[in-house]
């Protein structure tokens, strides 16, 4: 592919943020759009507007930078916008509030990077596949919904909008062989070019640190030059795919705390990242940042945003917790970086297997296809764990026309 | 909102904050009267910086507005009916109390019967799922007349009620129509009634539709629907996918009925409809699932009125098949030990329980549209119910434990 691929190198985001009103729940889809109209008539070379969120009659009000070359532009335009969105919530009394979930409703709310220009559409696919097994990574240290409503427990997952999959907008990657290119709606990592000419990394939560946005942005632009500079395969190796898959989930449970299958090891997410955060530092200089201060402590601690809403939630009744958060937000200018300052190391958690991920699911007669859109692993794996299951009198596997393969846990 | 803050200093801090009540937390919660506007102090522990400020707000607990709301137990029918708070939403409902069997009424949002509960279990009450901008999920059955979404206007109507013996009557008045509703408990049978009747202001098309919201245990509650080609079995799983993008969808019922088994608590529960239903959807989510039976839609003159009655049966036996539902069930009176049975049939013709060599016919309790509702009574052992079967127009059926 080469630094070539890019001509020239562009990067800009799209950043998914709930906006509620004083009781914390998402304000009406008109008054959001009024709010992005405005936003983009003071800002033209952003793209601020709307998206939908799936299931609630409310809007994502999607900050969009526009096309943006280094880290100045970035950051300066970053907090230009929220600065303005501030304003004009306190105007209206109005709470921003950017995290990959509602603490009180799910929903998920994400944080998607364009890199590009790239317009050849092959290169594009290459580029995307040489991305896979960073996915998981990036997942970690974005990670960013801890809590899910009531359905779910607080905590139970760091970023249970990766858990799912972004309400199907950020999906496993659907591996495409080269020379059999198509559009896939919703992978983590997407082929935009018949649309844009950029490939958009999708797997990261929406943040509530600016600061983090912006080191976290130049770090995965200056990850996917420096892959750029290699050259890429056309196949997707089966190890180095279920090595994706499985540290995903891992990641979505652990963050930074991951223990991550990496190149047939067992090694800390934290570890590949500080190793990262090293090799990429310089294409991160070319794009005008001098290092990744944030990254490297939450990769020297293993802490994400996650824990940082963790740590401030005592298992009080959770409108109480997020409006207390609301709070905290809308004071201060960027609270995860002052927590991280005082935060403490988190150990390395133990990794599931992909065997027991599959067991844990299953209850009874519970539906092959739960199992699978539950977890996204390939058809043909989890069937061949189910029959390992099945030989060693674990689960009983029965047929149903209507539903397929029910399977029922026996012990 | 916060009109002023104390704080004693520790590890963590004890803040006691003057608060004035500005609002409902979420536009599904309605403010009790008098509540906008007071003061009230509240002591919290806070730790680290969550801790809020002047001018700031924040969202005030049912515990900590206890001390301005009206509270405890107030008796309607002594012994029998009384008024209370029992889902915390600031607002009393109206609780009714039989020898097996429980259940709670909101009058204050669309008279949706909130509760119902039989030796000790709860079917509908949930936890408060936050479903949408302006729907919490409480559990229970309403009742709808907007295509396809709950939350809509009924289910915030307010109405008037009246309580006796063992029935409360409720009216209210939305989108054209006047809305009776009557809810009656029998007082030695686990019958419940709920009569739903709408009357034309003016000439209007009815779409009525319920929505039953019940508590799930995932992989152990179980609905059975009677289809016209066979007994649909639906396994509760939570998958928060399934209410994003599908539900099942029934439209070929034999019967105006449904069974929901609770096979952790050993309990079932049979709702019966006067009418077959159009269709029958059944939807998961996080901790419960929905049961909408939606009826045909009926053009109705000035003045003309269209009733729906649902009854609702719970038991810890239980018999189907695509042409009966039935519960069993024991109970103790004097010393007697008596099972009581409730069916739906297809068949007119009286069911018979075989019973140690004996058959014993069912009484009719009623005609359910098309179907027939019966009902039993003897004194028996529960062993004895281990080798008896159903008797329903020459075929013989099993009876199920749960």
């Amino acid at each position: 592919m080469g630094s070539t691929a890019f001509d020239p190198l562009t990067f800009g985001y799209e950043w998914e943020t709930f906006l509620t009103g004083k009781n914390m729940v998402p304000i009406k889809s008109d008054e959001v759009k009024r709010l992005g109209r405005k936003l983009q008539a003071e800002f033209p070379e952003t793209r601020t507007g709307t998206d939908h969120i799936r299931g609630l009659d409310s809007k994502f009000l999607e900050i969009r930078s526009g096309i943006l070359s280094d880290y100045q532009g970035l950051d300066g335009r970053t907090r230009e916008t929220i600065g303005a969105i501030k304003r004009v919530c306190r105007e209206k009394d109005l709470v921003f509030f950017p995290l990959g979930s509602h603490p009180l409703f799910g929903k998920a709310a994400g944080y998607h990077l364009h890199v590009g220009s790239v317009y050849s559409l092959k290169v594009a696919q290459d580029l995307a596949r040489s991305l896979t097994p960073y996915v998981p990574l990036i997942a970690a240290f974005m990670a960013n919904s801890p809590f899910w409503g009531i359905s779910e427990p607080p905590g139970g997952f760091k970023s249970y909008r990766v858990k799912y999959f972004a309400d199907w907008c950020s999906t496993v990657i659907v591996p495409v062989e080269r020379g059999l290119g198509q559009f896939v709606w919703g992978n983590d990592v997407l082929v935009k070019g018949i649309e844009k000419p950029t490939v958009e990394i999708r797997v990261m939560d929406s943040p509530l640190s600016v600061s983090l946005l912006a080191e976290a942005s130049i770090f995965i632009v200056a990850l996917t030059l420096n892959l750029a500079e290699r050259h890429g395969s056309g196949m997707m190796d089966r190890n180095t795919y279920m090595e994706y898959v499985v540290n995903r989930r891992r990641a979505a449970r652990w963050g930074l705390q991951a223990l991550f299958d990496w190149r047939g090891e067992r090694v800390p997410a934290s570890d590949i990242l500080e190793e990262l955060v090293g090799s990429v530092l310089p294409a991160a200089r070319k794009l005008g940042l001098d290092g990744f201060e944030l990254l490297e402590k939450m990769a020297r601690k293993r802490v994400t945003q996650a824990d940082f809403l963790l740590s401030l939630y005592d298992g009080r009744d959770l409108h109480v917790y997020t409006r207390d958060l609301g709070n905290l937000l809308e004071r201060e200018r960027d609270p995860f970086a002052d927590f991280l300052e005082e935060a403490p190391e988190l150990p390395v958690v133990e990794a599931e297997s992909a065997e027991d991920m599959i067991l844990s699911h299953i209850t009874i007669e519970t539906p092959f296809r739960l199992l699978y859109e539950s977890l996204e692993f390939p058809y043909d794996f989890i069937e061949d764990v189910v029959e390992e299951f099945r030989k060693r009198g674990l689960v009983k596997v029965s047929r149903a026309p209507e539903k397929g393969i029910l399977l029922t846990r026996i012990r | 909102m916060i009109e002023s803050v104390e704080v004693e200093k520790g590890e963590a801090s004890l803040v006691r904050l003057r608060t004035r009540i500005v609002g409902e937390a979420h536009p599904a919660l309605k403010l009790p009267p008098g509540l906008k506007g007071r003061y009230l102090w509240v002591e919290r522990i806070y730790r680290g910086r969550l801790k809020p400020r002047k001018g700031e707000f924040v969202v005030l607990t049912h515990e900590e507005l206890k001390g301005l709301l009206e509270h405890g137990r107030e008796p309607l029918v002594p012994g029998r009916a009384f008024k209370e708070d029992v889902d915390a939403d600031g607002h009393s409902e109206v609780n009714f109390e039989g020898d097996v069997l429980r259940f709670s009424v909101a009058p204050h949002r669309g008279a949706t019967l909130r509760s119902l509960e039989y030796r000790g279990k709860e079917f509908f009450m949930g936890k408060g799922e936050y479903l949408n901008v302006n729907y919490i999920e409480l559990g229970g059955v309403d009742d709808h007349i907007e295509s396809g979404k709950y939350g809509g206007a009924l289910s915030s109507l307010k109405y008037e009620y009246e309580v006796d013996e063992g029935e409360i009557r409720l009216t209210g008045r939305a989108k054209g129509f006047e809305i009776e509703k009557a809810i009656n408990l029998e007082r030695d049978f686990p019958l419940l009634t709920v009569r739903t009747s709408f009357k034309a202001r003016k000439k209007a098309e009815l779409n009525y539709w319920m929505r039953m919201a019940v508590r799930g245990v995932p992989g152990r509650s179980v609905i059975l629907l009677p289809a016209r080609d066979g007994l649909v079995r639906e396994r509760y799983h939570f998958q928060y996918l399934d209410s994003l993008f599908r539900g099942l969808e029934i439209s070929r019922m034999s019967l105006p009925g449904i069974l929901v088994l609770d096979e952790a608590e050993g309990v079932s529960l049979l709702a019966v409809f006067s009418r077959l239903p159009e269709n029958v959807a059944y939807r998961s989510y996080g901790t419960f699932f929905t049961v909408e039976p939606a009826f045909e839609r009926a053009q109705l003159k000035k003045g003309e009125v269209s009733q729906c009655v649902l009854g609702l049966i719970p038991g810890t036996f239980y018999s189907s098949s695509r042409f009966h539902l039935g519960v069993f069930d024991f109970l103790e009176e004097a010393m007697r030990n008596k099972l009581v049975s409730s069916l739906v049939t297809v068949e007119s013709r009286a069911p018979e329980l075989l019973l140690k060599g004996k058959r014993i016919s069912y009484s009719r309790i009623g005609e359910f549209g098309e179907t027939h509702l019966w009902k039993l009574d003897v004194d028996t052992e529960e062993r004895d119910l281990e080798e008896a079967s159903l008797l329903i127009g020459g075929e013989s059926y099993g009876i199920d434990g749960l």
